[in-house]
């Protein structure tokens, strides 16, 4: 059990891993983190050494690849950054579909 | 990254042999794919079982516990169960019991969210009859919670109109992830100087599709709402 999303997200990786490689040596695990995905790049950095200690992963160092927010507005069309939801688009539409940015990916490892 | 060799670990020495023979694999996955492997086979379980499952989502006091108690007793004619998530105690287990429902607590100790896992071991204890609806009522938290799929029908978004008209705009994932929002305590508004419109509006902003519900429980005011969109969600289901 873990205290934050985040600590359980890096759980989940290190299973997910653990699962796809076997016993390789694991040098680096490359996450692709959108804008708004609803979690804290920062958290991840910070609780990452920490919750592989003791697993098949430990020592493997985390590279954080970060997604910025583009929305498509369903008024106008228009595509453009997205600095938070409920933010209004260009035309003062609010609908706004997102296409980029809510990435929550284990995208890759680099493997010895 | 490296300024040394450009690679995407920190800066590290160069005069021995180590990942520069390292190679890439690719694992394209989500990060939330451990959970949501569990969730879709609770979901394609709960619709072969005609089980509607709502995910209540909602801060600490905002209200949850009693609008469940007021909605158990609104609704005496459908099977309903519920699943009470909580960091800990049974308190909330047994203010549904005290309904006459079928209830499981789960505590989470340090938790602060229900994952799908947690309700797959423990659905066998409610015995949920077809067309049951079932009620699970997450750990108070806006945050979390959101984005850990349980194989719900649908998230409900609880907030109390005492929390203030921003917090839809301060706690977005949850507004964007639920179908349905519940503004509790309505009847508090005048007293907290609250304006439960613009909480709304905030909220529609967030997310324009959302349902949206202001009701006193304990007042039963709103709660015929409320009611209808549940029976339409065991309709869903049938």
């Amino acid at each position: 059990m873990t205290a934050v999303h985040e600590l359980a997200l890096i759980e989940s990786v290190v299973d997910e891993v653990v699962a796809r490689i076997g016993d390789q040596r694991v040098a680096i695990v490359r996450l692709e983190i959108g804008a708004l995905a609803g979690v804290s790049v920062e958290a991840l950095r910070t609780g990452f050494d920490v919750c592989i200690e003791g697993t098949p992963i430990a020592g493997a160092s985390l590279d954080v690849v970060e997604v910025a927010a583009v929305a498509r507005c369903r008024s106008c069309g228009s595509e453009a950054a997205l600095a938070a939801y409920g933010a209004p688009c260009a035309c003062g539409g609010f609908d706004r579909e997102l296409i980029a940015g809510g990435e929550l990916l284990l995208k890759e490892v680099e493997v010895y | 990254m490296c300024r040394t060799c450009g690679c995407g670990a920190a800066d590290h020495d160069h005069d021995h042999d180590h990942h520069h023979r390292s190679r890439r694999i690719a694992l394209e996955t989500d990060l939330l794919a451990r959970n949501d492997r569990i969730a879709e086979a609770l979901r394609a379980r709960f619709e072969h079982d005609g089980i509607a499952v709502l995910n209540l989502i909602g801060a600490p006091g905002a209200g949850k516990t009693a609008l469940l108690e007021h909605t158990l007793r609104k609704l005496p004619a459908a099977s309903i169960a519920v699943i009470e998530g909580d960091q800990a105690t049974d308190r909330d287990a047994r203010r549904i019991a005290a309904t006459g429902r079928r209830v499981v607590q789960v505590n989470t100790g340090a938790g602060c969210h229900l994952e799908a896992g947690m309700i797959e071991r423990r659905l066998g204890e409610l015995g949920l009859a077809r067309r049951s609806l079932l009620f699970v009522e997450n750990v108070g938290n806006l945050v979390c919670p959101a984005l850990f799929d349980l194989g719900e029908r649908a998230k409900v978004a609880v907030v109390s109109v005492a929390e203030g008209e921003d917090k839809p705009l301060k706690y977005p994932h949850v507004i964007r992830a639920a179908a349905a929002l519940v503004v509790t305590k309505m009847d508090l508004a005048p007293h907290v100087d609250a304006d439960p419109a613009l909480l709304i509006e905030n909220a529609r902003r967030v997310n324009p599709d959302l349902a949206v519900f202001p009701v006193a429980a304990a007042r039963g005011e709103g709660m015929a709402e409320w009611c209808a969109w549940l029976e339409q969600q065991l309709e869903g289901v049938r």
